[in-house]
């Protein structure tokens, strides 16, 4: 499979899924602990996909090219 | 003034000049899967259409707002070609404006009747905000307009010095302001412009001298090209290998006896570690709707809680003595009655389990014995004793007192989906 630009959706979605994977394994998703679980998960994929992208654009501003998209 | 370059004949081709609503969104003929909105709306930000998608999906999950708003986007966006069901209904200048007026305002009402059919208050602040944000839309474009008269004809050259001296400077600053806001290609605006000494007028009459605008009209612009077409992508292997895994990886969870729950977070955790190889390597989009379904699967089998064991079908169990007790009673599917009234406890402290993965269970204790209930319904009713919760996540433990002697029921009782009713029989 040929490496490709870091694609950030996908990476969010990983983080995401694997996050509710997780809370699954452990029956913590509909439990009292959800009040705080899912927000938790939430703020980590938004961080994920900030800092995500600005290394995209980040390595691309060094390329000087654009990122697609 | 209004220039109209928004219009257009129903059906046929856009004519040259027509400027679809809300800065040129599409509906995209190109990238559809049901009206091109999402196409639209990704090529408009430049953002994958998926994401948008996606929003709508989990927006439909959630109350269904998701439906509504895909709903009036579909009627009020145009395609590609200028067709749409929705827009045309919106006659005058500023459609676009008006447009995201009646959206946010209809969005508004929307979760005020939420609130209002369903009680629930969360969603009241919002609403009013969007309602006052929709009316401030199209209070701000009409403002201007609701004050200024119909501007009056271009005077012939060298008029502007003989304008009616009497014209008010506001009236004749907004009748400018509004039409150059019409036409947007307003060219003079020479506002004020003092009288040689010695005129006639009186001084607060001699401060203004408003030269009329002049139009051009808007240049027509050239109509869309036609996109090309997409280049096929090269397949990745990424999906065929992980939905490879996710079969060999059931197929061992069945032969181990694992419970559902996680057999199912396994196969996410699975699906969400190609994903991100994917954010690399290959790609990995294709499997979001599995990860959606994947997840969708183990909240309801994280719900439910229950053990798919004892077939499908009506049981009924009627034991005459605690050595005729069969506990635990399972059933997958179905109706379940426990008929317990016949069993002596003799003083003893007996425990019966029962669960129900979809269905109904009822069961029926005798009168004098003491009980303590642990019930739990993972989405439907439950009934003890007269008390009843509706709901999803129902957990509820109650005791009730008995004679002196006659014992003691320890019932353990869980539903999936369905509903649960333990009830004591007549003395």
């Amino acid at each position: 499979m040929p490496r490709h630009d870091l694609d950030v959706l996908s990476l969010m979605a990983g983080v995401f899924f694997a996050g509710v994977a997780l809370l699954g394994l452990l029956d913590q998703g509909a439990g009292d602990a959800a009040g705080w679980v899912w927000p938790t998960l939430l703020i980590v994929v938004g961080v994920v996909g900030l800092l995500s992208t600005r290394a995209r654009h980040a390595g691309h501003d060094r390329d000087g090219s654009h990122p697609p998209g | 003034m209004d220039t109209e370059p928004q219009t257009r004949p129903p059906g046929g081709p856009p004519p040259p000049g027509y400027r679809p609503p809300l800065g040129g969104l599409t509906r995209a003929t190109d990238d559809t899967v049901i009206s091109g909105l999402c196409g639209g709306l990704g090529r408009q930000f430049g953002i994958d259409p998926l994401v948008f998608r996606i929003a709508f999906v989990v927006m439909a999950l959630a109350g269904g707002t998701g439906i509504i708003l895909y709903l009036v986007g579909w009627a009020l966006v145009p395609d590609d070609q200028g067709r749409s069901f929705g827009a045309d209904w919106l006659p005058g200048k500023d459609r676009s404006h008006k447009l995201l007026a009646a959206a946010l305002a209809g969005g508004g009402v929307l979760l005020l009747l939420d609130r209002i059919t369903n009680g629930d208050g969360d969603n009241f602040p919002l609403g009013l905000v969007l309602i006052g944000v929709g009316a401030a839309v199209l209070w701000s474009r009409r403002g201007g307009q609701a004050v200024t008269p119909a501007p009056p004809p271009p005077p012939p050259p060298g008029a502007a010095a003989d304008a009616p001296a009497d014209a008010p400077a506001e009236t004749a600053a907004e009748t400018a302001a509004d039409v150059g806001d019409d036409t947007t290609d307003q060219v003079t605006s020479d506002e004020t412009t003092p009288l040689p000494a010695g005129s006639s007028a009186s001084s607060s009459e001699a401060t203004v001298r408003v030269t009329p605008p002049v139009y051009r009209p808007r240049e027509p612009a050239p109509p869309r090209p036609p996109r090309p077409p997409k280049a096929p992508r090269p397949r990745s292997a990424l999906v065929a290998v992980t939905l490879s895994l996710l079969a060999i990886l059931a197929g061992v969870m069945a032969l181990a006896g694992a419970d559902v729950v996680t057999g199912l977070a396994l196969a996410l955790f699975l699906v969400a570690g190609a994903m991100i190889v994917g954010a690399w390597l290959g790609r990995a989009r294709g499997l979001i709707p599995i990860a959606i379904l994947l997840g969708f699967a183990l909240f309801v089998a994280n719900l439910i809680d229950v053990p798919l064991q004892g077939g499908a079908g009506d049981r009924l169990f009627v034991p005459a003595s605690v050595a005729e007790l069969r506990s635990p009673y399972r059933l997958s599917a179905g109706e379940l009655r426990i008929d317990l009234r016949h069993v002596d406890f003799a003083g003893r402290t007996v425990p019966v389990v029962a669960s129900l993965a979809a269905g109904d269970i009822v069961v029926t204790v005798p009168a004098g014995v003491a009980v303590a209930v642990d019930a739990h319904v993972g989405a439907g009713d439950l009934l003890v004793f007269g008390r009843d919760w509706s709901g999803i996540g129902i957990d509820e433990r109650v005791e009730r007192a008995g004679a002196e002697g006659v014992g003691r029921l320890e019932l353990d009782v869980k539903v999936g989906l369905g509903q649960l009713e333990v009830r004591r029989a007549a003395a």
